[in-house]
């Protein structure tokens, strides 16, 4: 990399500047740290930054008293679940749509982008009363998992990423006589496993954080998920319980920036291929 | 009378005044059961489960294989779920406390179990108003918990120090003179009302004080029709408008530290605020706080109305219908059990039979040795009938409160505020 | 002898079984696999997202309160909607708040990209890094955060603003500065997301083009403004139409944030039909609600796009 000519000044101000967005940028995560470790009245009195006696006793009692371990359950194996099969199915599609020609193909593909344009929001009334009345779905984990198990997202980002699996490989296994899926098991999985990587961390992070349709379908308290749990904190009447509320968020975080650490590469990654047109 | 026909009248009206003091409810006569075998999901709220848990563990004794297990959600929440189980056909718990105030809507959706034979014997030992939205067609779906008499606190230390005689507040007119008086001598607001996020719950305790309210008794909305309602909120407005009202949002923090520190002088309220009063709002307060009757819109008029209160349901999903119907006779219809919540919480009951215990003559130390509770006991038997709890509360509530806000920001006059309330619920809710 | 494309040849003796090979069954036998490969996507789509649309249309012509009996009620909803001064009230809001966060947040994105593009700074990796992570945050955690953060009394924003001399704002307790608030949270969310975008067009740019401007006596800045920028079209384009997509879809932040409030201020189309259906059990008013919304979605959109894409070369 050439260093570039640039002004002292230009510099400083950069720096600067960046200095200021990432305050911006973490200031939250900090007071919701510090925060967690106030008592209730400390919260609101806003007389000192750092907790004046600094307490575990909201996470104590979001275990105790709100049954958290069980939710935090929830969130994994509900995302967990839904991860791996959206991974593999939407692998399977995008691989098909890469590496094959077959009838109908451009038109299917069109469906399939126009289908991302269907905002949730009109599906919402209609699939909440299928989930009621014609599969009994309610209160379990079954429509977070299955209705976007092979979502046209997905399949649209593996399939750019499949664009680049070389055909000579695959024109070999089949002329060794392997079976079409073995091929897409043994040959290209593995090719693709960065791509797979990306896309199952973006997955995870939608199942995880997911908000709205959990609070539609999981009804009964053993069910709920994290994000669910935090918003039951709320009062009225009664107040709400902001010192739980932020303990419960710093826990909730917490999985999803152990994640990004260890595997920043390929969320970035992840984005960055679905955002260049194929 | 000769000394014997004397005795004997004697003896037998005593015989009869101890059969009628022992057998006051069909409750009272319970005999333990360990023969009911359940396992029951109840639905509530924290300041609400807390009463109900007072009377706990005699139920314990009494039915011995019932285990209970509360489930605790913020009110709205609950009726969301409640809603959420009647749409997906499953999921619902046995028994739920539900505020009067949204109780209707449940009752008509038609998921709720009919007690009427259960509770026929009940409805005339019970305050009358609270059966309204638990009959329907000569049935009844609901039993009532506890009422909200309403009543104004207002702070001592504060009125004495602007030199107000709270016995002298008969009418609003003469609180607002108070008001302007306080904020004179003492600087503070009279009370706490939100601008830009009201709740129209204020509003909703003084349109029931005169018997009006959303709508009248066959159902038309009366909102921009009724002069009386008109006045009541030109009358709040002059309180934002000079300066004596405090905008706080109610349920937050600002809310409760403006009670105890004290930034306010006075609050109009149910019975029921009390117990959060007591509890965490203002516990360091005891003897600060006095309790009055509401004042009248004219002379002579009426200074009771009513804010909330609460009824138990067991929905027809149930399987356990005999020991839910077990735990919320047990709970609402048994003199002790009632006076034991009180006593726990401040919960003011329904059952009318408890009034009569001794517990009632007594002064209460928290409002500085006042006849609290005795007043409430007197204010509840007077609150009159009015069209504010229905099917379509929560709309009216939300419409209404929205106007409300913008007439309290200054945007529009109190009759635009009405006619556009008006003229919303009748189009969401199909009425005249 | 010239063969169709796609076809294999089939032996004259398997007769009956020969010609079924050459019809539409046999092209679909021929591409089993990627046809089964595709399969899941399509029955989901189905099912699950096509169905519903049309049970969505149907129900919008009736009036149902989720459970008992549906009354047919014609074009009913749909008469109400027009006038609901509420449901356009949301749609309006979520027009607004799109201005108050959108065109900075885009703006910040193409310049901290840029920044960090170029090869001076120092620990790319990290400050992408520290961008980023806002976006990892469950809305509704960080939703609650925001909320003590910006309270107006006792909130930190206020303290500190107090510290410079300056009157506390009702971050949350006025129309415009809640609107502002549920900005200011989105930009925090999703400034990390939209300069990666960026910062992936960027890369597509060649080095020589700056080079050439740098040569020729260009600064840095009419390099952004002149070349960088319209290079970058493309990618902008995407961006904003993902964050229209985006804003109309708005939920879980207003609805943690602010409520909707204060005065329906914040409240966006996707709350008026959440809580149509699940607070007021409202269902076919809600259905039609869902399909006039989604209707403009699919008109703003396309408006966007050929407003933009008009003036390319």
């Amino acid at each position: 990399m050439q260093a570039r000519h640039g002004d002292l000044l230009v510099k400083g101000v950069t720096y600067a500047a960046l200095i200021a967005l990432s305050v911006f940028m973490l200031f939250p995560f900090v007071w919701m740290l510090v925060s967690s470790f106030k008592p209730f009245p400390e919260i609101f009195a806003g007389r000192s930054f750092l907790p004046i006696e600094p307490t575990l006793a909201n996470y104590v009692a979001l275990f105790e008293r709100y049954d958290a371990l069980r939710k935090f359950w929830n969130s994994f194996y509900i995302a967990t679940t839904a991860t791996a099969l959206s991974v593999f199915l939407c692998a399977l599609g995008g691989y098909a749509f890469a590496k094959f020609q077959f009838p109908g193909r451009n038109v299917m593909f069109a469906v399939l982008l126009a289908s991302m344009t269907i905002p949730f929001a009109v599906l919402l009334v209609p699939l909440f009363v299928m989930m009621r009345n014609t599969f009994g779905w309610i209160d379990t984990p079954w429509p977070l998992i299955i209705p976007s198990a092979a979502n046209a997202f997905g399949i649209f980002f593996m399939r750019q990423y499949m664009l680049s699996v070389s055909d000579d490989m695959l024109d070999a296994a089949r002329i060794d006589g392997a079976s079409e899926f073995g091929i897409f098991v043994r040959v290209v999985l593995p090719t693709a496993l960065p791509g797979l990587a990306s896309l199952a961390i973006i997955f995870f992070m939608a199942s995880w954080n997911n908000f709205l349709w959990p609070l539609a379908v999981l009804r009964s308290e053993r069910m709920h998920t994290v994000p669910i749990m935090l918003n039951s904190l709320q009062g009225p009447p009664g107040r709400t319980a902001f010192d739980l509320l932020m303990a419960g968020s710093v826990l909730s975080v917490l999985p999803m920036l152990l994640v990004f650490f260890f595997l920043q590469r390929y969320l970035i990654a992840g984005i960055t291929a679905g955002s260049v047109k194929g | 009378m000769t000394s014997i026909a004397a005795r004997l009248l004697l003896t037998s009206l005593l015989l009869v005044f101890g059969a009628l003091s022992l057998a006051q409810t069909p409750a009272d006569a319970l005999v333990p059961n360990p023969d009911l075998h359940a396992s029951l999901e109840i639905w509530s709220w924290e300041g609400a489960t807390g009463a109900l848990q007072a009377a706990d563990a005699e139920f314990a004794e009494y039915y011995p294989n019932i285990q209970i297990t509360y489930v605790n959600r913020p009110t709205g929440d609950n009726y969301q779920q409640i809603q959420l189980g009647a749409v997906a056909g499953g999921g619902l718990p046995d028994v739920a406390n539900i505020e009067n105030s949204h109780l209707r809507q449940f009752v008509e959706l038609g998921i709720l179990y009919d007690m009427t034979e259960r509770l026929e014997p009940y409805v005339p030992l019970m305050n009358a108003f609270k059966w309204r939205e638990a009959e329907m067609d000569g049935r009844y779906y609901a039993m009532p918990n506890d009422s909200g008499p309403v009543a104004l606190f207002y702070r001592r230390d504060v009125f004495e120090q602007a030199g107000v005689d709270p016995e002298s507040i008969q009418t609003w007119a003469d609180y607002y003179e108070a008001a302007l008086t306080i904020k004179a001598e003492t600087g503070l607001p009279m009370w706490q009302q939100a601008t830009a996020r009201n709740n129209a719950r204020l509003f909703e305790i003084l349109m029931w004080q005169r018997g009006a309210g959303y709508i009248d008794a066959d159902g038309n909305v009366i909102l921009d029709r009724d002069e009386r309602i008109l006045e009541i909120l030109e009358f709040m407005g002059r309180f934002w408008q000079e300066g004596l009202a405090v905008d706080a949002e109610e349920w937050t923090d600002s809310w409760y530290r403006n009670f105890d520190e004290p930034a306010v002088a006075s609050h109009p309220g149910a019975v029921w605020m009390g117990t959060f009063f007591k509890a965490w709002i203002a516990p360091d307060s005891a003897g600060q706080w006095g309790v009055v009757r509401l004042p009248a819109w004219e002379p002579g008029g009426s200074q009771a109305s009513n804010d909330g209160g609460s009824s138990l349901v067991i929905f027809e999903q149930s399987t356990q219908k005999e020991a839910a119907w077990a735990y919320v006779e047990f709970h609402l219809g048994r003199t002790a059990s009632q006076l034991d919540m009180f006593i726990a919480s401040d919960i003011f009951p329904s059952l009318e039979t408890v009034y009569a215990d001794p517990y009632f003559a007594e002064p209460d130390p928290y409002y500085g040795g006042d006849m609290v509770r005795e007043l409430f006991t007197q204010i509840v038997q007077e609150i009159p009938e009015a069209g504010i709890y229905n099917v379509d509360y929560q709309e009216m509530n939300g419409l209404m409160a929205e106007q409300i806000q913008r007439f309290a920001i200054g945007q529009i006059s109190a009759s635009e505020a009405l006619a556009a309330a008006a003229r919303e619920i009748r189009s969401r809710t199909g009425r005249r | 002898m010239r063969q169709p494309p796609h076809t294999t040849s089939v032996p004259a003796t398997l007769g009956v079984a020969g010609t079924w090979r050459r019809g539409p069954l046999g092209t679909i036998w021929r591409h089993r696999w990627p046809l089964l490969f595709v399969s899941p996507f399509f029955i989901l789509f189905a099912v699950f997202a096509l169905y519903p649309i049309f049970f969505s249309l149907y129900l919008s012509f009736h009036e149902w309160r989720g459970v008992g009996v549906m009354r047919p009620v014609g074009f009913a909803n749909y008469t109400r909607l027009f006038g609901d001064r509420i449901f356009w009230g949301s749609m309006l809001n979520a027009v607004l708040l799109f201005f108050i966060y959108v065109p900075l947040m885009t703006f910040l994105a193409v310049v901290i990209a840029t920044v960090l593009h170029g090869s001076f700074l120092k620990l790319q990796g990290m400050w992408r890094a520290i961008i980023f992570m806002p976006h990892l945050t469950s809305m509704v955690a960080a939703g609650f955060t925001f909320r003590l953060i910006l309270d107006t009394h006792s909130g930190f924003a206020n303290q500190a603003l107090a510290a410079l001399g300056i009157s506390p704002v009702p971050w949350l307790d006025d129309m415009w500065w809640a609107r502002i608030s549920v900005g200011l949270l989105m930009i925090w969310a999703w400034l990390g997301y939209n300069t990666i975008i960026m910062l992936a067009g960027l890369q597509t740019i060649p080095i020589e083009v700056n080079e050439a401007a740098s040569v020729d006596g260009a600064n840095r800045v009419q390099v952004f403004f002149r070349i960088t920028v319209p290079l970058l079209k493309p990618v902008i384009l995407f961006a904003v139409t993902l964050s229209i997509i985006g804003t109309f879809q708005l939920f879980t932040e207003p609805y943690i944030l602010t409520g909707g409030g204060p005065i329906r201020a914040t409240e966006t189309p996707v709350m008026q039909i959440f809580s149509s259906t699940f607070a007021n059990l409202r269902f076919g008013y809600a259905a039609a609600m869902s399909y006039v919304y989604f209707i403009t979605i699919i008109v703003l959109a396309i408006v966007q796009f050929k407003l933009v894409t008009r003036g390319d070369r």
